[in-house]
């Protein structure tokens, strides 16, 4: 049996957060965003973590599955990445010019993501923004294609209007169709063809509460022949998937070429910045825009990044989260399958989806996660997961243990379910 | 804000909520108890309702036709429906039918109707009877049921809400104070409707802590983002059903003033 976790110290963290920061803990890595259910379960702060590991603000031991919900690529507190920072750090890293890394860093992306040019900032939402803004100088049209369940980000063009901020102006000029969906795509393209400046997805949809979805075969291919015949700029936000299924990006992983594609999580193992890569016939476009930041050019976020990408391509790093996301799914769908839990399984094994279908509401999934998580598995109730590359095999059978015996402690309290 | 929102907020959630008065007071009941008649609450534009006083119980329903009832009220704007619940209206409603019966049930300010809506409306806004007592508990729980009746009318009629209520999964949201009161949103074909009882079957919970926190999210001093981290607001179930529910949420005090 293992150890079932108390958070004492976090709730109280907690409170004195909440005093000083709206929400204690905003947004994504905040309980209230729906992903941590019940919020009892879950620890709030860390106090360190290393490799797959963190502990909490009372001592908790987690093997964590969300890696900083993508950031924490090659394992937490990785010494080569930290010591690439830690040297640029006594070298200079917000300076008047940029330091000469940044080019260094520049080249060597481009050359993994076998595009033309790279165009840094901190978040994805910054070059997701920057990616719309030059599909519309370039094209001199309006018009952006979601995907419905899509994320982009928080700014106000990838919301919905009843969202609270948000005006019915600023989603003006959004459509939205289905993924997968051609017919939809052909519609929109043949209705709107002069208006549309761009078609803007994820490689794949990983999106939350429900099955992860992903292409069908030719989807890309006929996607890539409409925006190229059109007119249309296809830009790929691969801030969620890049880095974790190949390294020369998603879009080569599905075997087309975005003219725009968006990096930002996985990039420089937690260290912060981002990446708009294109194309040579856009660079006109982004080049014409002003858009900047502070600290867009700090170097050490580049030092990390060129340590952790030639780190990652040594590790041959995509087959190994396609192998370590595998050797855990399998676990679990047996386990499941053993006890008569329909589990789907979904997305890609590197960012491997769960999901819990015995009822329509989804608590029976909630209160496994729970369990999981007081037991020592960090896990989320409605998000993708993420294989890093400190993780073991070893721990992906601790997992599977506090998993097996979670989903026991689930089963016991519905009688009525699981007879 | 739309009048015509307001004026359904005002039938479901205001009048509406006479439903709970009677059920949770003593002397609300002891009114109630004397009356049984309907009211149809016939509004240009707006809600058509029937209010019904039956065996010391209130509801408040959508009017079909054919229903029976004793009293029929004319508004011939959402404006003027609007004015007559706020107490502020220049003009009247037209009795269509049952005069002699509307002037006897709501013509005069100590007429029961009135009596009733009254103190119902002083318990509401400022937690005290119109005597002074102070009922806190009580206020805050008509409160509650005036917001979760508010949520589907605001999301069926209000512009922006509208969208949110489109996207809501069909299915029953349990609202709920812990052990105190629950409301059951029905979501289906993005229409909401109302129950202020307790779902049987729901697909998702919102349940806050206490009353205490119930009030404060009502009037606007906390929001329900904070309360879910600090634990005073649980959320189970279909999340997007209340990720939904919540922008929706956020628009129900405007109209609830």
């Amino acid at each position: 049996m293992k150890t079932v976790y108390t958070y004492n110290k976090n709730r109280e963290l907690m409170q004195r957060a909440a005093k000083v920061i709206p929400c204690g803990v905003y947004g994504h890595l905040g309980p209230a965003e729906g992903c941590m259910i019940p919020t009892s379960a879950y620890p709030f702060f860390v106090t360190k973590a290393k490799g797959s590991e963190m502990w909490d603000a009372d001592g908790n031991r987690f093997i964590d599955y969300m890696c900083g919900y993508g950031p924490n690529v090659s394992g937490y507190c990785d010494p080569e990445i930290d010591e690439a920072a830690m040297k640029q750090i006594a070298i200079g890293n917000c300076t008047t010019l940029p330091n000469t890394i940044m080019v260094d860093f520049a080249e060597l992306l481009t050359d993994t993501v076998k595009k033309d040019w790279a165009f840094f900032a901190k978040n994805g939402g910054d070059v997701t923004q920057l990616a719309i803004m030059t599909a519309r100088a370039h094209t001199g049209r309006k018009k952006i294609i979601f995907v419905n369940g899509y994320y982009h980000g928080v700014a106000p063009w990838t919301q919905k209007p009843d969202s609270p901020g948000v005006l019915p102006e600023d989603c003006r000029n959004s459509i939205y169709i289905d993924f997968n969906d051609l017919t939809q795509l052909n519609k929109v393209i043949s209705d709107q063809k002069e208006k549309i400046a761009c078609f803007i997805a994820t490689p794949y949809m990983h999106g939350n509460f429900k099955d992860n979805v992903l292409p069908a075969d030719g989807y890309w291919q006929e996607v890539r022949r409409l925006c190229t015949e059109n007119g249309i700029v296809l830009i790929i936000d691969d801030i969620r998937a890049g880095f974790r299924l190949n390294l020369a990006g998603s879009d080569a992983h599905y075997g087309f070429e975005a003219d725009l594609i968006c990096f930002c999580k996985a990039i420089a193992n937690g260290y912060n910045v981002s990446a708009l890569c294109g194309k040579n016939f856009i660079k006109p476009a982004v080049s014409s825009i002003m858009y900047t930041g502070s600290y867009w050019m700090s170097a050490v976020p580049f030092a990390a990044g060129i340590v952790n990408i030639k780190k990652l391509i040594k590790a041959d790093a995509c087959t190994y989260f396609r192998t370590l996301g595998l050797r855990l799914t399998d676990g679990l769908a047996k386990i499941a399958k053993s006890k008569n839990v329909n589990l789907s399984i979904s997305g890609e094994p590197a960012m491997f989806y769960l999901m819990i279908k015995d009822d329509n509401s989804l608590i029976l999934h909630q209160e496994w996660i729970a369990e999981c998580v007081k037991r020592g598995a960090f896990l989320t109730n409605h998000h993708n997961h993420f294989i890093n590359l400190s993780l073991t095999e070893d721990l992906v059978d601790e997992t599977l243990e506090i998993c097996d015996e979670a989903m026991d402690v689930m089963i016991k309290k519905h009688p009525e379910v699981y007879k | 804000m739309s009048l015509k929102t307001k004026a359904f907020v005002n039938f479901y959630a205001g009048i509406g909520v006479l439903e709970k008065f009677v059920e949770l007071d003593p002397w609300a009941k002891s009114i109630a108890d004397q009356h049984n008649l309907s009211v149809w609450f016939n509004v240009k534009d707006g809600p058509n309702g029937l209010l019904t006083f039956s065996n010391g119980r209130v509801s408040a329903t959508e009017y079909s036709r054919g229903d029976a009832c004793d009293v029929r009220l004319y508004f011939k704007s959402c404006e003027l429906f609007n004015d007559v619940v706020d107490g502020k209206a220049a003009g009247s409603p037209l009795p269509l039918k049952g005069i002699f019966k509307t002037l006897k049930f709501m013509g005069k300010p100590d007429s029961p109707f009135n009596v009733l809506t009254n103190e119902m409306a002083n318990i509401m806004r400022q937690g005290k009877r119109c005597n002074g007592e102070s009922v806190n508990e009580l206020s805050t729980q008509l409160a509650f049921y005036a917001m979760a009746a508010g949520l589907a009318q605001v999301g069926n009629h209000d512009r922006i809400a509208k969208i949110a209520a489109a996207r809501i999964h069909d299915g029953e949201i349990s609202v709920e104070i812990k052990d105190v009161a629950a409301a059951t949103v029905i979501a289906s074909g993005g229409k909401l409707k109302c129950a202020l009882k307790k779902s049987e079957n729901p697909r998702a919970f919102m349940i806050f802590d206490n009353l205490d926190i119930a009030g404060k999210l009502i009037r606007g001093e906390v929001d329900a983002m904070s309360c879910l981290s600090s634990g005073l607001l649980v959320m189970k179930g279909f999340i997007p059903m209340l990720d939904d529910l919540n922008k929706i949420l956020n628009i129900v005090p405007k109209y609830l003033s």
